[in-house]
């Protein structure tokens, strides 16, 4: 059930939040010891949570769309009282005496927490192949990724335990997982939603957004967390958009950019498929298509590879003599960059701003680019390496080929699934800083005239 | 001349597990990123934000209440 409809049912008094959650609870016992989605499951908490909510909403008292809906949240985001590990050895047994934002922002919109999704070792990969925690599968299909880093989110929403959960995105870690288990997933712009008590990968890429089944929710979600935060010094003042789409989304007139290099280049004939069929979809709708030629993704990874690797190891050093307590990928990262010069890394910094102004100017010419989000489908799970037109190329670079750059700008982008006929695909709808409105418009349209293939079985 | 990176790693009292792909990964990494620094403006200045709370010498926003 998406939140739209378990809202309906609740406001009916179809169903109350009490049973909501007890189907919840009863899906992530049955699921979790598959999927591994869950590191903690906060079933007491969340039973006083839900009946809290039934009782105010018997009282007339009603927080909004969101109010007594599961959710979950990765474990990155604080939770006062209730354990945070990071997916990591060192914060093991960390539980902090204070809730991040974005953790207090949905309690007050009447969630009810679940419990805390697993996550790739700190945040750093796409995996979500966790040597401490265990392995987290994709519910379509066990032997493959959820891709990563909030794997245990989308896993978690994959399989119908939650209809929403929190992840966090440096790389591509919302889009990916989105796009790898058939679900949308949401980057919000660079200060949209406060990063006060998450546990940082990185100081200047990280995001926090949603993953859902559907556009609707996705809005719903970042309506209840957007906003300025004096307590995150990245806190944007710019205005919060009304983010739900019109029941019926129009696009006419729409100019969509459809690049005409680097996204196409190396990609897997499905996703190239999928994506032709969204740009046709798009056409179908009365939106123009415009081809045009985008700077150089390539060397933006590049520059944003920089700045990761040379953030996270000097967040992570003082942690980083007691080796142990690391993945073998994790550490291999983090010597990278603690061996990277600081003139690296002000030079990155310097080309970003530079990058950032040439990227812009394509916004003159269109309203929304789309992309694939992944130019592969999910990975088996230990699969170091993926053939793509016959060319081999590491994993992790590979799924993060086309998300990256979007961290290194700080514009919105969102993972949309297409219908698929085998494994998920998703498609990248990116627009200028602040215009996630415009985005999840553009996602409800396409959604309704090409809804992803049906439920999982596990669902 | 390629720089070598297990050397300097050395030098900084880091070891790599796997010294080879160490060194492949970061010397790919420079000669992609070396030919675009020689693109940057002289006066261009980095993308970093220098906070109201660290101009004004007010309090640290995420140590406030750090456990």
């Amino acid at each position: 059930m998406t939140i739209t409809e378990a809202g309906r049912a609740l406001r009916n008094r179809g169903v109350s939040s009490a049973e909501l959650t007890e189907q919840s609870l009863a899906q992530i016992d049955r699921l979790n010891p598959q999927f591994n989605a869950f590191l903690t499951v906060t079933a007491a908490e969340a039973r006083a949570s839900a009946a809290r909510a039934d009782k105010e909403l018997a009282a007339s008292q009603d927080r909004g769309p969101l109010h007594g809906m599961p959710i979950a949240l990765k474990d990155v985001f604080c939770t006062e009282g209730i354990r945070t590990t990071c997916g990591s050895l060192l914060f093991k047994n960390h539980i902090p005496a204070y809730n991040s934002a974005v953790t207090d922002l949905l309690a007050q919109a009447g969630t009810v927490l679940t419990g805390k999704t697993g996550l790739h070792e700190l945040a750093y990969g796409i995996t979500s192949n966790n040597p401490h925690f265990g392995t987290i599968r994709n519910p379509h299909d066990p032997t493959r990724i959820p891709g990563g880093s909030s794997g245990g989110s989308a896993a978690a929403v994959a399989s119908g335990m939650v209809p929403a959960a929190m992840g966090s995105d440096t790389g591509g870690s919302i889009r990916i997982p989105a796009s790898f288990c058939g679900l949308v997933g949401l980057k919000p712009t660079s200060g949209r939603v406060s990063r006060y008590g998450v546990m940082p990968l990185d100081f200047s890429l990280d995001h926090m957004g949603p993953l859902t089944r559907t556009v609707r929710d996705a809005a719903l979600v970042l309506q209840a967390i957007a906003g300025y935060d004096h307590r995150d010094d990245t806190s944007s003042r710019h205005p919060i958009g009304q983010y739900l789409p019109a029941e019926e989304p129009a696009i006419k007139g729409l100019r969509i950019g459809r690049p005409t290099n680097f996204y196409f280049d190396r990609l897997e004939p499905e996703v190239r498929q999928a994506v032709d069929q969204a740009f046709q979809n798009a056409e179908s709708l009365g939106a123009h298509v415009i081809p045009l030629e985008v700077p150089d993704i390539a060397a933006m990874n590049v520059v944003a590879r920089i700045i990761l690797m040379s953030e996270a190891s000097a967040l992570l050093q003082p942690y980083l003599e007691d080796r142990a307590k690391f993945g073998s990928d994790v550490l291999a990262l983090f010597d990278q960059g603690r061996a990277l010069p600081a003139t690296d890394y002000i030079n990155a910094q310097r080309l970003r701003r530079l990058m950032q102004q040439d990227y812009a100017r394509i916004w003159q010419r269109i309203d929304v680019l789309f992309t694939p989000t992944s130019p592969i489908r999910a990975p088996r799970i230990g699969e170091a390496t993926v053939l793509i037109d016959g060319t081999p190329e590491d994993t992790r670079m590979a799924s993060t080929r086309f998300v990256r750059a979007f961290n290194l700008m700080g514009w919105p982008a969102l993972s949309l699934p297409l219908p698929s006929a085998t494994l998920p695909i998703g498609l990248q709808i990116v627009a200028p800083a602040f215009e996630e409105a415009r985005i999840l418009q553009v996602a409800a349209a396409m959604e309704q005239i090409s809804p992803p293939a049906g439920q999982l079985n596990a669902a | 001349m390629p720089i070598n990176w297990t050397q300097i790693a050395e030098a900084r009292n880091i070891v790599p597990d796997d010294p080879e792909k160490f060194n492949s990964v970061l010397s790919a990494l420079e000669s992609a990123f070396r030919p675009l620094v020689s693109t940057i403006p002289f006066t261009t200045e980095p993308a970093i934000i220098l906070s109201e709370s660290a101009v004004a010498g007010g309090p640290i926003p995420h140590l406030d209440k750090r456990s």
